[in-house]
Formats: structure tokens, sequence, C-alpha cells
């Protein structure tokens, strides 16, 4: 069986290569519960068909990465290791990212997962508390007391 | 609505765990939301493990139940390290031949008891003959109940009480292992007391339990109330009657290798009674006391003693289980008795038998919810007594009286840990960022000189204890203080009577042992003191020339001695009043300092005599069944000494120059050249500037290896520039040498401090990088994890280096110029040792006097 058949909830079928479907530890556990026979897809009820696309991309791009050793969960993960097409890869509008981050998480692939998150990371790093808000449209709901409060908290975390 | 808010708390930390601290708390800062994710405490426990090196055991700043899980990221780590280099010796890759077993892997108790061991299959239909054969104590049919937060001899004390408080019904009998006894008697002398009381009032081990004449003849002493308890060596039968139960005491760490050995070759056979065990909760952090009952078949009454000790309990409770996934060697262990215990099940109708912490975890029914008691308790008590989860309502607690020195569960496995939600992640990661902070900084806050001794005498020993937060100093005047680094008050002044200075010492938990300085030469006895009285313990005669160095082997308390007579002998010190030569061996130049470290190996460098070398002098070999062993006698007579050489020759290397031991490797510079010495596989490798080749050399020992012809492996290549160290060299020789996490360290005649990192598993990397600052000679050098470096000097001048940045963060003159040069011409006060912790260095001077600088 080197092909099988996935279908997003919209309703789109893509064929992919087994390998490659198999990076995700959801539809590999499905094949192997269902002895899939590349007949019948497999529905992939939470991935619309634009993410899925973009989610096979992903696996076909990367499906004969030798799977790294484990990594240590202490080691400070470098940000730079976004490799060029992993950056082109995640070029997208933040919508289609974060739905990215939450396929990656439903389908269980780590690698792309990780990928997603570092590049949302790298969206946030450096920047004040005001531009994160105006980088994920995300509204302050403290008032000015709070506000206060929280910056000096993280003031007396900052001390130097 | 944001996209970025719609994300599952799970993946937002995800995010965050990408990123510095300081954009973490700009995230929180955005919404009420953000700011209670980034609360989160498993994220910053694993930005504190990204963020700071805590390889080293961080206890300060970091509450009690992080440090436990950092001690044991910290053994990992290790095991990390050093296993590739193990596994990737060339000696371990020969197909077929079986690989030499590790001399010693740090002694555990646990894996010892978890051994795999045949179980006996052919057990279905008896009636009558043995139950179970076992050759450890997992596989009785018993309770095995593992009782943690038994670090010290209060928490011991505690544990009896609650015992005689409400002892476990039908408990009749107690095993304890000597070992336990004796070395309770050490710390408090109150065993007797506490016997007497558990003979009385409930245990009714009545007279049974004497000690030994001979501490050798019986490795374990039964308490039983009837005679049908037999406990005999090596052929052990019980012959429990039904309601018997049996308890086993032992203490973990302190229990050494033959003995474990000898107890586990011990048969212990089950000769009657239903097996009735209910599953161990796994295993027990590094200082535990294990408790093994084996229950008779009485279930129900047994249950209801379990209960009453829940009552007493009364909710305060943990389990154990949480505390306990740790230790692969033990699941390994514990697979093939789940094995076994399937072949026992058809007549063990409880579904019992030994079992381990994974079917604890995995069971439904275990008693721990999966969010731990932690949370609900932030201080649980420091003792747990839980009896192992089981489906048939087995669940107690004994909760010991006194709640002391409060040792929550070790949050162990890999995160994310429930228990961590007990553990302020934040605030330690704070705190530490403010602690780094500061060393960058070189802001130290405070600065405390005492004179630790009178000022004639040196400071010979000096050790930091009790997780770096004491300093053990012990002086040539006889006198060995503890002093707390919190207060910088002396918490314990031990004078040692005599009269005569002492030339050298050196000292464990328990004792001291020290050598005199007799009528201008040392003595050839030497003497054991008792660490907590000042008591003389025993007096170790045997060497016939003055005693030239002493070494302890740090887990095994045994002690090596060397003299002027080339003669190195090896004693056992587990029983200061019965200690003896385990062996003794005569090299052939004058061995003059003596390291030893984990593994159970010694060095001996004879750096004074014109062989200039390096001996490895191996006591498990000695003590090995391969006959090695015939040089040791029960008893030094002055005959030995002269005997014949000992039969296992010394390993020989031609090192000359300054020797450091890290985990299982040695370090030897010797000019241009470092030596590498890794222990487990006895091969030599050695980085010589004008070969530029790395070479493996396996050191002849026919005792250890059975080498074959053709095995020897090829020297490799490796990309050495070691010439440039003696580019640097001007008259560069070497003065001390430090093994840390990472990198060698060589402290060199003129003030450099040269790096060699270590590059697991192929070996020593390239030479790199000086650490200059230094206008002298460098004479100690200690380092913290993989962070930072002390070195002090003959310049008076004691310098903390980052080993990040190889920047020399703190420079302090101990004399002001002036002074120095006085000092210097001297030789007074000069810096002997030197010590750093998390938050603090010191140094110890000639003078006797001992300085401290936090930050």
């Amino acid at each position: 069986m080197s092909q099988i058949k996935l279908q997003s909830s919209d309703g789109r079928e893509f064929t992919v290569d087994a390998k490659a479907a198999k990076m995700s530890e959801t539809i590999k556990n499905m094949l192997e519960d269902l002895g899939g026979d590349g007949e019948n897809a497999i529905p992939v009820p939470n991935v619309t068909g634009a993410i899925l696309e973009k989610v096979i991309q992903y696996c076909l791009h990367h499906k004969d990465d030798v799977a790294k050793p484990e990594e240590d969960e202490t080691k400070a993960k470098k940000q730079e290791d976004i490799d060029s097409w992993d950056a082109d890869f995640c070029r997208v509008d933040q919508g289609t990212l974060f739905e990215m981050i939450l396929a990656a998480n439903y389908l269980d692939i780590k690698p792309m997962l990780d990928l997603t998150c570092k590049t949302v990371a790298n969206m946030i790093r450096g920047k004040t508390p005001d531009e994160i808000r105006k980088l994920f449209n995300i509204k302050s709901d403290f008032s000015p007391e709070e506000e206060e409060q929280v910056k000096k908290e993280n003031d007396w975390c900052e001390e130097k | 609505m944001s996209p970025f808010a719609t994300l599952p708390d799970e993946l937002v930390l995800r995010i965050l765990a990408q990123l510095p601290s300081v954009d973490v708390l700009a995230v929180s800062r955005t919404c009420h939301r953000m700011r209670t994710v980034a609360r989160d405490p498993t994220l910053w426990r694993q930005l504190l493990f990204r963020d700071f090196d805590c390889s080293a055991l961080a206890v300060l700043p970091v509450a009690a139940a992080a440090a436990e899980t950092i001690r044991h990221h910290q053994q990992e780590q290790h095991k990390q390290r050093t296993d590739p280099w193990i596994q990737a010796h060339p000696l371990r890759r020969e197909a077929g031949t079986e690989p030499r077993r590790p001399i010693a892997v740090p002694f555990n108790l646990r894996t010892r008891f978890l051994m795999p061991s045949e179980a006996p299959a052919t057990q279905q239909d008896a009636s009558q003959r043995p139950i179970a054969t076992f050759t450890d104590y997992t596989q009785c049919y018993g309770r095995i109940i593992p009782v943690t937060g038994v670090s010290n001899i209060k928490s011991i004390r505690a544990l009896l009480t609650s015992l005689l408080r409400n002892p476990p019904e039908g408990l009749s009998t107690v095993l304890f292992h000597r070992e336990l006894i004796l070395w309770y008697e050490a710390m408090h002398r109150r065993y007797t007391r506490i016997m007497r009381r558990l003979q009385l009032q409930h245990l009714q081990c009545e007279s049974s339990y004497t000690l030994p004449d001979d501490p050798f003849a019986d490795r374990w002493q039964l308490c039983a109330d009837d005679e049908a308890m037999r406990l005999q060596t090596p052929e052990v039968e019980f012959d429990t009657s039904e309601d018997d139960d049996l308890l086993i005491l032992c203490l973990g760490e302190k229990i050494k290798h033959e003995d474990v050995a000898n107890g586990l070759d011990t048969k212990l056979t089950l000769v009657r009674g239903p097996p009735v065990a209910p599953r161990p909760a796994a295993s027990l952090s590094t200082a535990t006391l294990r408790l093994i009952a084996m229950s008779g078949s009485d279930m129900e009454r047994t249950s209801s003693a379990r209960s009453n000790i829940s009552d007493d309990a009364s909710g305060d409770y943990a389990s154990v289980n949480d505390a306990d996934e740790e230790d692969d060697g033990e699941y390994q262990a514990s697979l093939s008795e789940d094995e076994a215990e399937e072949r026992d099940e058809s007549d063990d109708a409880d579904g019992n038998s030994a079992e381990n912490g994974e079917e604890g975890e995995d069971d439904p029914t275990a008693l721990h919810p999966p969010s731990p008691p932690m949370a609900e308790s932030p201080l649980p008590s420091p003792l747990q007594f839980s009896a192992p989860e089981h489906a048939s309502n087995h669940s107690s607690i004994l909760q010991p009286p006194n709640a002391v020195n409060a040792t929550p569960f070790a949050p162990i496995a890999d995160p994310p840990l429930p228990v961590d939600a007990a553990v302020p992640w934040r605030t330690c990661f704070f705190d530490r960022q403010q602690l780094e902070h500061h060393w960058a900084l070189g802001r130290v806050c405070a600065h405390f000189a005492f004179q630790a001794h009178v000022k004639e005498a040196s400071i010979i020993f000096l050790e930091l204890c009790h997780g770096n937060m004491r300093i053990l100093s012990i002086s040539q005047c006889r006198n060995l203080r503890v002093w707390s680094l919190e207060t910088m008050s002396c918490l314990l002044s031990l004078d040692f009577t005599g009269k005569n200075r002492f030339d050298c010492a050196v000292a464990n938990d328990t004792t001291v042992c020290s050598v005199d300085f007799v009528e201008d030469r040392r003595a050839t006895v030497i003497q054991l003191w008792n660490a907590e009285t000042g008591s003389l313990s025993a007096t170790l005669a045997g060497h016939l020339m003055p005693v030239a160095a002493l070494a302890i082997l740090p887990h095994a308390h045994q002690l090596l001695s060397s003299d002027d007579a080339h003669c190195v002998r090896l004693w056992n010190i587990s029983l200061p009043q019965a200690a003896f030569c385990l062996a003794a061996v005569h090299l052939a130049s004058r061995p003059s300092l003596l390291l030893t470290w984990e593994l159970c190996l010694c060095v001996t460098t004879a750096t004074s005599s014109d062989a200039g070398l390096i001996r490895l002098l191996e006591p498990t070999t000695w003590l090995g069944d391969s006959g090695a062993g015939d040089t040791s006698t029960q008893q030094p007579s002055p005959a030995e000494a002269g005997s014949a050489p000992a039969s296992p020759p010394p390993r020989t290397a031609s090192w000359k120059g300054a020797v450091s031991v890290l985990g299982n490797q040695v370090y030897a510079v010797d000019g241009a050249t470092l030596h590498c010495l890794s222990i487990p596989s006895c091969a030599l490798q050695s980085c010589s500037h004008s070969s530029h080749t790395l070479l493996h050399e396996h050191l002849s020992n026919p005792n250890l290896i059975p080498l074959g012809e053709g095995q020897h492996p090829a020297p490799t290549t490796v990309h050495c520039t070691y010439a440039s160290i003696q580019q640097s060299a001007r008259m560069n020789l070497p003065v001390c040498v430090h093994a840390s996490m990472e990198a060698v360290y060589v402290g060199h005649a003129d003030g450099d401090i040269s790096r060699w990192p270590l590059n697991f598993p192929d070996g020593l990397d390239d030479w790199q990088g000086v650490l200059r600052g230094h206008e002298a000679s460098v004479f100690a050098l200690d380092s913290f994890g993989r962070s930072r470096l002390v070195s002090a000097a003959s310049d008076f001048a004691v310098r903390v280096w980052s080993l990040t940045t190889h920047e020399c963060l703190i420079v302090t003159h101990l004399l002001p110029p002036l002074e120095r040069v006085f000092s210097r011409l001297n030789m007074v006060s000069l810096p002997e040792r030197v010590f750093i912790s998390e938050n603090q260095f010191g140094v110890a001077l000639s003078n006797g006097m001992i300085k401290v600088w936090q930050i």
C-alpha cells in the first residue's frame, strides 16, 4: 500500500504517499487500527482541505527526513534552525498558520508542530506587550490598575 | 477574535516554551488569559532547564522538590553523557566478546534488589513444597512497602516510632539488615533501645537479635518469635506459620556491594503459607528505606491493620508511585519479573507477587488520583510510608508523628509531571535568573572570612556537604569543623584526642580517617574517628612505613592508604570498630597521592618518584572471585607487608603530572600530553602533540580483560592540536587538574588555565582556549556544573570564570599588594583549596582561614 486517501472535513480527497501520511501519528494509528485498504478514504474531520493540503505538502517534503533522536528537553532549542523551505512554507497569513498548528497538533506531526510553533514564537520575539496585542489582535482586558499590577509583577521578575 | 486566542492552552504553552523569558513575560501582559497561561509551572520548569545550567545540584533558591527533580535530571544527564562513551568503546564493540561488566555501577540497592532472576516455572501443582524460591526480595510473596523521604536519622527514627505506634498487625518478625542497624548505631547509638522497644511492644522479636562477634559471618540477622523462622546463609529457609508477616528493613545506600551480593546469593525459600503480595509501589529515591513485608495468609487481618494505619495518616495520603518513575534498570528488571509473575499466577490466586511501579501506574484502581495529593498538601510529610495499592483495599500510610525535614516526593519523570504543580517553578526560575545575573555582574553581596582553624595549621581537608549548605574542614591541629554556609557559624567542632598534628585526613559521613605526624615523621597507623563524637573508633595497623596518603571510596566505605614502603592497602571501614584490611598491593615506586571516585577505582600517583608512574588499583579486582582476593586477609599482620607482591599487577601508565578523575575517566596531564583513562573498559587514550593521534592502548591486566590476539584496536586519529599547549607553555607545567562535567581544566604554573572539552563519546576534543588572568601558579580549581569555575593561585587572587563565555567574572585579591609579596616569599597564607557552589565560592588558606563570598 503505497498510496492512501485522506478526506478533509470539507469533503476534499487527497491521495498521498503512505510514508508521508504516516508522519502523522494519528493517521498511522488509524491505518493500523482500521487496516486501511487504500480504497476508502480516511476521514480527517478536524482539518479543512486547504490546511490538509499544506500538511500534505509538508509531509511530502519531509517524509524522508531521518528521524531525529529525541531532543533533550532542556537543551536550548535554537531558533535559527528553520531552513529556508520551512520558512517559506510558514509564510502564510496568521489564520492559516494557527490552523496549521491545530492541524499538526491534531494529526500529531511533531516536527511540523515544532516548526509552526517556532514560527509564531519568532513573530513574538522581542516585541512589547502592545506590539504583541497588535500583532495578534488581542484586546487587553486589563483594567488600568491591573495593568499596573501585572507590570509590577514582571518588573520584579525582570529585576536586574 | 484573534486566532492566537483560539489556540488551546497547551499549544500556547508550546509556543511560549520557544521564547526567552522576557518575551514570555511580555505575552503575559497582553491579556488575562495569557497571564494565566504564562504562569503555568510546567512552562517555567521547562524554561529553567532550558536557560540555566542545572547540571550541578542547585539547592538554594529552588524549592526542595525542584532540587530533587534537578538532582534526578543531573543523574540522567550524567548517564547520557557517559553511556555512549562506554558503549562506544572498542572493547564493547567486539562481537562475541562478552563485555566486561562495569566494575561497579554506583551502588544502588534498588537495582540489585530488583534484578531479574530465574523464576521457578515449575510451581503449578505444589502444595507443600516451596511456593517460591527467590534470590531477590521482590519475588518473595510479600508486600514491599517503600518509604520515601528517609534521608536522615530523624526520619528513620520517625519511621521506627510510627512502626511502634501502629504496628502492622500480624507482623511478628523483623528482619533487619545489619547495615541499617549499625549505621543507626553509628549515627545515634540508640539502636539498642529502639530494638528493645520493638521487641517488647509489638514485634516479639525476642532475644534473637544479637550482634555477631564476627561482623562478616552473618550478613543478615533475623529476629523471630518462633523457631519456625530460620535465616541462615547461604541457604535460607523460611517456614512461615500462617499468620506471620516478615518485615525486612534495610537502608538503601548504606549497604555495601559485598553485602548485597551475598544477600542476593542467599537463597530464601518460603516454605509455607499462601502468598499474599500486593504490588509494591515501584522504587525509591536515593536514600530510602525499604520495607519488605511478607504477609501470611490472613489478608483480612492485615488489611485491618493497614487501615488502622491509614486512620492515623488521616488523609495525608500520598502515593509513592508518582515519585518513582525512574531508573530504567529497574524497569528492565521488572519486566522479567512480570513474566515470572505470570507463570506463578495460577497458584497465586491473589494475582500478587512482586510487581513494579509500571503496573502500579497503569492500574486504574490505583489509589492515587491523577492529580497527585501533593497539590493539596504542599508540604507533604517527610516520611511517606504507604502500603502499596492493591485491588483489595490495601491502602495505608504510616504517618510519622513528627514531621521533620519536609522532603516532598520527587517529581522525577519527564515533564509534564502533575507533581510539578506543587513546585513553584516560576519563582525558581526568577530566583535563578537573578542569581545568574549577579554572577554575571560579579556582584558579591556578602563576604565572610573566618579563622576556621588555628593560624598555625593548614586545612588539610575541605569539602562541601549537606547539599552544598555546609563545609567540612579538618585542620592539621586535630580538629574537624562543620560550618554552615547560611549562618557562617560553626555547627560542629570536634577535637580528636592526641598530641600530634595530623598529617593527612579524609572524611565521609560517619568516619574521619587520619594519620598523625609523630616526631618528624608520619605515623604508620591510621586512626579512625567517629565523626559525630570525635572519639577514636579504631586504629588500623598494618603499614610498616609511614603512611603517605589516604583516600576514601565514596560509596563503598572503603579506605585506601599508601605508605613510603610502596605499599597500598585497602581497608573496609564500614564498621570502624571492626575495620580490616581487604587487600594490600606493593608497588614498584612510592605512591604519593591517592585519588578515588565513585566507581571504586583508585589512582595512585608517584610523581615524586623517578618512575613518574600512575597506577590504577581496582579494589573490585582485589576482591573479585578471580583469585585476586588472595591478597586480602582478615587481619593485617606485620608479616603480610613482607609478602610477595599482590597478584593483580596494578595497571600502569607512564604518566607524570597532575591527575583528575571524572565519572569513570581519569585525566592526567603530562607536559603536552593529555591522557584519558576510561575505567570500565580499561583503555588508555592519550593525546600527544607529537603524533596528533589518539591511541587506544589496552593496559595489560590479565585478571581484568581476557585480551585475545588482534583485539587491540587500531589507533584512531583525532584532530588534536595539542601542540598549542606547548606553544603557550613557556615552562608551563601543569599544577592542578580539575575535571568538570564538560571539560578538563588544567591549571598551569604560569597562571594559565587551559580548557580541554570533553566530547562524548569520542573522547577529548580539541584543546580549546586558555583562561588567562592569574599571574602565578594556579593551585586549586573547582567548578559548579557547567557554568562556573573558580581558581586560586599563588598570586593570592581567587578568580571566578564563566564557563559559557570564558570571561573572568570575579577577581578577588586575598591580600593587599605589599603583603602579597611578603606572603609569597614566605609561602604563608597561600590558597590551598577552593570550592564553588550555586551562590557562593570560597577558599581555604594555609593559615587556617576560610573565606567565603556570597553572590
